[in-house]
């Protein structure tokens, strides 16, 4: 430090302690000044400034308690927010680098989707247990069975549901399409009567078929359970939506 | 600036506000020389200074009597340049307009201090001088807030600090003379 910078230096300490002095005394002088003040000149403040003045305080010590409560939360939340992070950090990685974790939580997220479906369908579903398709193709389904999946492919949609090795499949062509319904060594077949339009049940080597159609559609419900009785598919065919 | 102060801050302040209350009216009155006026004068010089509470706290009894005294005394002064009421320009400010501004700091350091001789010097000066002074080498507050407290354009601010330390510079070395003779 320069010679110059010190002797300003002390310069500036004699002037602080002058200064300070200089209070001092002045403080002294009004002390002695209020202790020879007659009582009619100690006046008081009127209830309107007083009343102002409690107000500006209140509100500086509102803000300070409010200061004081966010000072404390301020900890807490900043463990919370990195415990947070650091957990979101692990979970992606984790679904991002380990593949068995990856499938567990896609399955996890169908089933959310699933059973947020279900609910969904629920009121229409009667008595059964039975998640139906999203498309609500049909209505009523066996005991057991399960929606699997759906396909849309040239306006021809197919439905399937499972129960471990059985399946139930609906079909729905358009209106226009031709088909050949193939009736050589069938076991047995009968005619059906499906929502007031008459259909055709074919059961052969073990699969059992229903084919009907309406103004709009051709259908067709075809299964390799051969423990579902005619009753019941023919009324899950009425349940075609 | 929002004042934010502890339940303690809260009562000190609410003190020194009941109990030299007749002090701080009788100096308001005797500058704004009306009664509402010099309550409000009182009110607005404790709401400034309550956001420096914690500060006060820490200061000499004395001295932050005569703090508060200059603070309320400003703010009327304040107030009454505002109002045009009195010559914006302190006579005394007119002194230190008229020190050459080239005077070199090197020269003019005081060599030798005598604190009480510094006193009698401060005690001269105008109102506004002292409180640019206490606020400065007492409170050690920054330049924008001297500003704003004392009414002084902020880019102002050093050159008065030069020019007021020429004064007392020179006030000094003249006082240094008179009690040598003494």
């Amino acid at each position: 430090m320069s010679k110059q910078r010190i002797k300003e230096r002390l310069e500036e300490a004699s002037i602080s302690a002058a200064v300070e002095e200089m209070l001092i005394e002045q403080g002294q002088n009004i002390r002695s000044e209020l202790a020879c003040m007659d009582d009619s000149d100690k006046v008081k403040p009127d209830s309107s400034h007083r009343l102002n003045f409690d107000k500006a305080l209140e509100r500086a010590y509102r803000r300070g308690r409010l200061r004081t409560f966010l000072n404390s939360l301020r900890k807490p939340v900043k463990y919370t927010a990195a415990v947070l992070a650091s957990v979101t950090v692990i979970f992606s990685v984790s679904i991002v680098s380990v593949d068995a974790f990856r499938i567990r939580f896609i399955n996890w997220v169908t089933n959310l989707n699933d059973n947020y479906i279900h609910v969904d369908f629920n009121g229409e579903s009667s008595q059964q247990n039975n998640p139906v398709s999203p498309e609500g193709t049909l209505i009523y389904l066996p005991p057991r069975f399960m929606f699997e999946s759906i396909q849309d492919e040239n306006n021809i949609k197919v439905v399937t549901y499972k129960s471990e090795d059985s399946f139930v499949q609906l079909t729905v062509y358009p209106i226009n399409t031709s088909m050949n319904i193939d009736t050589e060594n069938i076991d047995r077949g009968q005619s059906v009567e499906i929502n007031g339009c008459d259909g055709m049940l074919i059961a052969k080597k073990g699969f059992t078929r229903i084919t009907w159609s309406n103004e709009k559609s051709i259908y067709t419900l075809y299964t390799n359970d051969s423990a579902l009785t005619d009753d019941e598919l023919i009324t899950a065919a009425e349940s075609a939506d | 600036m929002y004042a934010v102060i502890s339940k303690e801050e809260k009562e000190f302040i609410g003190s020194l506000y009941d109990e030299y209350y007749p002090f701080w009216y009788k100096t308001a009155y005797s500058m704004v020389h009306n009664d509402h006026t010099a309550q409000d004068m009182v009110n607005e010089a404790f709401t400034k200074l309550i956001p420096k509470c914690s500060r006060l706290m820490s200061f000499d009894k004395n001295a932050l009597l005569a703090y508060v005294h200059i603070t309320v005394a400003n703010t009327c002064r304040n107030y009454l340049e505002k109002a045009g009421k009195t010559t914006v320009t302190d006579p005394d400010d007119e002194i230190i307009s008229n020190i050459s501004d080239g005077i070199s700091v090197e020269d003019d350091c005081i060599k030798s201090f005598d604190i009480s001789i510094l006193k009698s010097i401060i005690m001269k000066l105008s109102e506004k001088e002292r409180a640019f002074l206490i606020m400065s080498y007492y409170d050690e507050l920054g330049d924008r807030i001297i500003s704003k407290h004392l009414d002084i354009p902020y880019n102002n601010v050093r050159m008065y600090r030069t020019r007021l330390i020429s004064k007392i510079r020179k006030m000094y070395v003249t006082e240094s003379k008179v009690s040598r003779h003494e």
